[in-house]
């Protein structure tokens, strides 16, 4: 089976680190970003199959980064599943409209956020 | 008595043959039924044996059948229980790795600003609070004093004595307080305080940090916060100590 890239975007190395654990439980090749300027640029080079990215962020926060992946032809079919500390409808709609694929709330659960990674990576 | 003529005689003659022949047909068929229905009845011996054949092995099918839906309810069963106990262990799992995570990040660095960012992410990331403080023990030993704050509109309370208030106890007593809905009214700067973890070093309780509103999503505080309260409890006050005694150590080689 072939390993899957996941790009795992988070200003927080503790929310970073938290998110690589749980992930390295599946059959996942790990790259990181800390922002979402960087994770544009990581997510042109080396073309992740799912992208993990939290809401806010300096420099590019997760949803302008979200448009920007959906608005590039390389990028957008990337499925992005949003990480956000405020899970009220709005603040999920505004995800969604800015082109996420799905969402997963803070503090992260891991048995959620492991079967949302598969059923977008269908692995 | 008269002469038997010959026409009476060939004619008797002919009806005894005909009632003969008759008769022999007649025991012939009879012979050919009794023959079928002994065929017949042979048959229907070994159809009945069939019959019940098959009926044992229906029976015997349904009864397989039977054990076979048993077997699978049990295999169903087992599977839920798997499920459930692979969502234990994988929650369990997830939860050491939460406090392996916030061990390594509180002993990660020495910079005290650092210590009060990864105090902030734990809450944050790790416990699901958005409104957090963070207080020091003065030096004299009878306030906390405000030391960082986060989400808080209108502010934390800037210095708070001990033994006055929630946090005022908390830290006096080095008791952990976690709102139950049944705590005596707290002073309005301390309105909806979710938590109080004293900092301690030993016994030495040396600030402590509050939590006040949890994100939307987080319903209550669990058994895994609870835990990390008492991660933090230690750790968190090791690590600001620490970061403290390499701020005057700069400061001296300085």
């Amino acid at each position: 089976m072939q390993t899957k890239k996941i790009l795992v975007v988070d200003d927080s190395k503790t929310a970073l680190l938290v998110e690589s654990m749980i992930l390295r439980k599946g059959p996942y090749e790990l790259v990181t970003a800390s922002d979402g300027a960087e994770a544009v640029e990581k997510a042109m080079t080396e073309r992740p199959d799912l992208i993990l990215m939290d809401v806010v962020m300096p420099r590019m926060g997760g949803f302008e980064a979200c448009q920007a992946l959906r608005e590039c032809k390389d990028t957008q079919a990337i499925p992005i599943i949003l990480v956000t500390t405020r899970g009220e409808a709005a603040n999920v709609e505004t995800g969604f409209v800015s082109g996420c694929s799905d969402y997963v709330t803070k503090p992260i659960n891991a048995v959620e956020l492991l079967a949302k990674v598969r059923d977008h990576l269908g692995a | 008595m008269g002469k038997t003529t010959p026409d009476r005689g060939a004619y008797v003659s002919r009806v005894r043959d005909d009632t003969q022949r008759y008769a022999s047909e007649l025991l012939r068929e009879n012979q050919r039924l009794r023959t079928a229905l002994a065929s017949a009845t042979h048959d229907n011996t070994l159809l009945r044996e069939a019959a019940e054949r098959t009926r044992g092995e229906i029976e015997a099918m349904r009864a397989g059948e039977e054990r076979m839906l048993k077997a699978l309810d049990r295999a169903e069963e087992e599977n839920r229980r798997f499920v459930s106990r692979y969502v234990e262990v994988e929650q369990e799992n997830s939860n050491l790795a939460n406090l392996y995570v916030a061990s390594y990040r509180l002993h990660g660095t020495l910079d005290r600003r650092d210590v009060l960012d990864v105090i902030q992410e734990i809450v944050t990331n790790l416990i699901g609070c958005e409104e957090i403080a963070i207080f020091e023990t003065d030096p004299d030993g009878v306030a906390v004093t405000l030391v960082r704050s986060c989400g808080i509109d209108s502010g934390a309370p800037h210095k708070v004595c001990l033994g006055e208030g929630l946090i005022g106890r908390a830290v006096a007593s080095g008791e952990t307080y976690v709102a139950d809905g049944g705590a005596p009214g707290p002073a309005p700067a301390e309105a909806g305080l979710s938590a109080c973890i004293p900092l301690k070093l030993g016994e030495r309780v040396t600030g402590a940090i509050a939590l006040f509103r949890l994100l939307p999503q987080k319903a209550e505080l669990g058994a895994l916060d609870r835990e990390l309260f008492e991660l933090l409890a230690t750790h968190a006050a090791t690590a600001l100590y620490c970061s403290g005694l390499e701020a005057r150590l700069a400061a001296v080689g300085a």
